[in-house]
């Protein structure tokens, strides 16, 4: 796997996790993630690349192997300590509080800072999704698909995390709210926030990522930068589709 | 005639709603009917008995009248003694029954079997230790004021209604406007999720249980006042609270200390329209006819379940 010699941001080796012990999704999977790295798992239906981030996130049980954020073993932390070490999680569904208004949702996650530090970080979350400013009150139930993808990675940015994990993000959403997106990911990226991508729109990850893995019946099968991926014909056929251009 | 069955079912609707706010909590946190919880509306009365009869015993001064009630300063201090122990009590229970049960991702059946395990066992403790029969937080006979329009109520039972609005309101800004309040109502709405947001689900469900239970020892406090202190007294309260927290709407605190006031009112008509015997079945029919006509209550949200 990739990694220099500086200590990973994250550090992921010989993980198995399943939902059923004799029935492991992922089936040891060593996954290192450099510091501002944009690092996008993709892979066929049932690769295991949902249930690879849920795991590393503590919503998928764990059978085997070590996860370490910044060198420190987090595996065995409950959900909401790993929150607090720097790892953060954008689930693909149910992503956010819909009978909680957006000023709440967001508000949630700033309880978990310092008093004195809360007010600031909320103004400078919000700042970057003006959409979700407009309407502080608006129930985040009555959001439409891009505004609540906005608001859940608003809400997993506000505590500060090293390492941004996000499972499907353009999961049901038009092309032109897809876009939006994504320039946001990439501009997170850009601005120092390492992130974890699980995609199935193959085109638009391969666009922001600095580094691709296709993952295969639970086994990370290919890796290395999207260009070289695709430029692989065997891998674009068999796991990526179809040959696509990549635009940055 | 009419104002005074307004007023009766006021009073009973204020022990109803307390009691229906503690249901609605619980179960839309921890997500099952947990049928043990009229016994901590009795066990939070003989606590608060308990505790009462060791402070005026020791304090004489303490158990004479504040006027206008018929209780002295004792009660209210017995009430917070009994609101303490009836959370610790609850943290007990779940600890050695519903806790274990959760991490074994028990089914919800398994859960509410549990909780009529607990319910009789903790029942018939009560009255093992007490007997069945009744206590009283005091013996005078209080005389009730007379109201425009000819109807009668005490001052203990005008405090019942007060004190039931009063902690609905600051239960309802609690939930509302505070860290643990939304923490609370992110919990109802989606565990998992609240766990990636931050939340400690399991301080949550801790909080949820000592809050139940506080409110619990409220209304048995205020039952055992203005009635009597017995072992079923929980139980012969927990059809009523059941009706009041699904028709108010599970998981919202307003609604089910509206429902609680409605069903006291409907349970106060039916004494006065067609006997007192029928009086328990208000809270039967009330019941169902929510189930069958508006399952998510009046406040409700529809599917799934909140806090507020």
């Amino acid at each position: 796997m990739s990694g220099g010699n500086a200590v990973p941001a994250l550090d992921v080796e010989g993980l198995v996790a399943a939902y059923e012990a004799d029935l492991p999704i992922v089936r040891g999977v060593d996954l290192r993630v450099r510091r501002g790295e944009l690092v996008t798992l993709l892979g066929p239906n049932g690769a295991g690349k949902s249930t690879l981030v849920k795991a590393i996130a503590g919503t998928a049980p764990i059978l085997a192997g070590t996860v370490r954020l910044d060198g420190t073993p987090i595996e065995a932390l409950p959900v909401h300590e790993k929150l607090a070490r720097g790892l953060g999680f954008v689930p693909q569904t149910e992503n956010i509080f819909a009978s909680l208004s957006i000023e709440e949702n967001l508000e949630l996650a700033a309880d978990r800072l310092p008093r004195n530090a809360r007010r600031a970080r909320l103004a400078e979350v919000t700042a970057r999704f003006p959409d979700l400013a407009r309407e502080p009150r608006r129930r985040a139930g009555a959001l439409s698909g891009g505004q609540r993808q906005m608001l859940a990675i608003a809400r997993a940015l506000i505590a500060n995390p090293a390492v941004l994990l996000l499972d499907e993000p353009s999961a049901g959403l038009s092309p032109k709210i897809v876009g939006e997106v994504f320039n946001e990911l990439q501009a997170l990226n850009r601005a120092g926030v390492t992130i974890v991508l699980v995609e199935q729109n193959v085109r638009a990850a391969l666009a922001i990522a600095t580094r691709a893995l296709i993952l295969v019946e639970g086994r990370i099968a290919h890796e290395g930068e999207p260009r070289a991926l695709l430029a692989d014909d065997t891998v674009a056929r068999l796991y990526l589709g179809h040959r696509t251009e990549v635009t940055s | 005639m009419i104002a005074q069955a307004i007023l009766d079912g006021l009073i009973n609707g204020a022990v109803i709603g307390l009691g229906a706010v503690g249901v609605t909590l619980t179960y839309s946190i921890l997500r099952f009917a947990n049928f043990a919880h009229g016994e901590l509306v009795s066990w939070g009365a003989y606590f608060a008995f308990l505790v009462n009869i060791a402070l005026v015993s020791v304090f004489v001064g303490l158990g004479n009248p504040i006027a206008p009630f018929s209780f002295g300063w004792s009660l209210p201090i017995s009430l917070v003694g009994a609101m303490l122990l009836a959370a610790a009590l609850a943290l007990l229970v779940d600890a050695l029954l519903f806790g274990p049960l959760r991490r074994r991702n028990s089914a919800v059946i398994i859960l509410v079997m549990a909780s009529f395990g607990a319910a009789l066992a903790l029942r018939n403790l009560l009255e093992f230790i007490f007997t069945s029969a009744p206590l009283y937080f005091h013996s005078s006979l209080q005389i009730a004021m007379r109201f425009p329009g000819g109807v009668r109520a005490t001052p203990d039972q005008l405090l019942a209604i007060g004190a039931g609005l009063v902690i609905a309101i600051v239960l309802h800004v609690f939930l509302t406007r505070t860290p643990t309040g939304r923490a609370m109502r992110a919990v109802a709405e989606n565990p998992q999720l609240a766990g990636v947001a931050g939340i400690d689900v399991r301080r949550v469900i801790r909080t949820v249980w000592m809050l139940g239970a506080a409110l619990a020892a409220v209304a048995g406090v205020f039952s055992g006042l203005l009635v009597q202190i017995r072992p079923q007294m929980g139980l012969d309260l927990l059809l009523p609270l059941f009706a009041a927290s699904i028709l108010g709407g599970i998981g919202s605190v307003p609604g089910a200390m509206l429902a609680g006031i409605i069903v006291g009112l409907g349970e106060a008509f039916a004494v006065r329209l067609v006997g007192a015997e029928w009086r328990s079945a208000v809270a039967f029919v009330v019941l169902v006819a929510v189930l069958l006509l508006r399952p998510q209550g009046l406040f409700g949200a529809g599917k799934g379940s909140r806090a507020s």
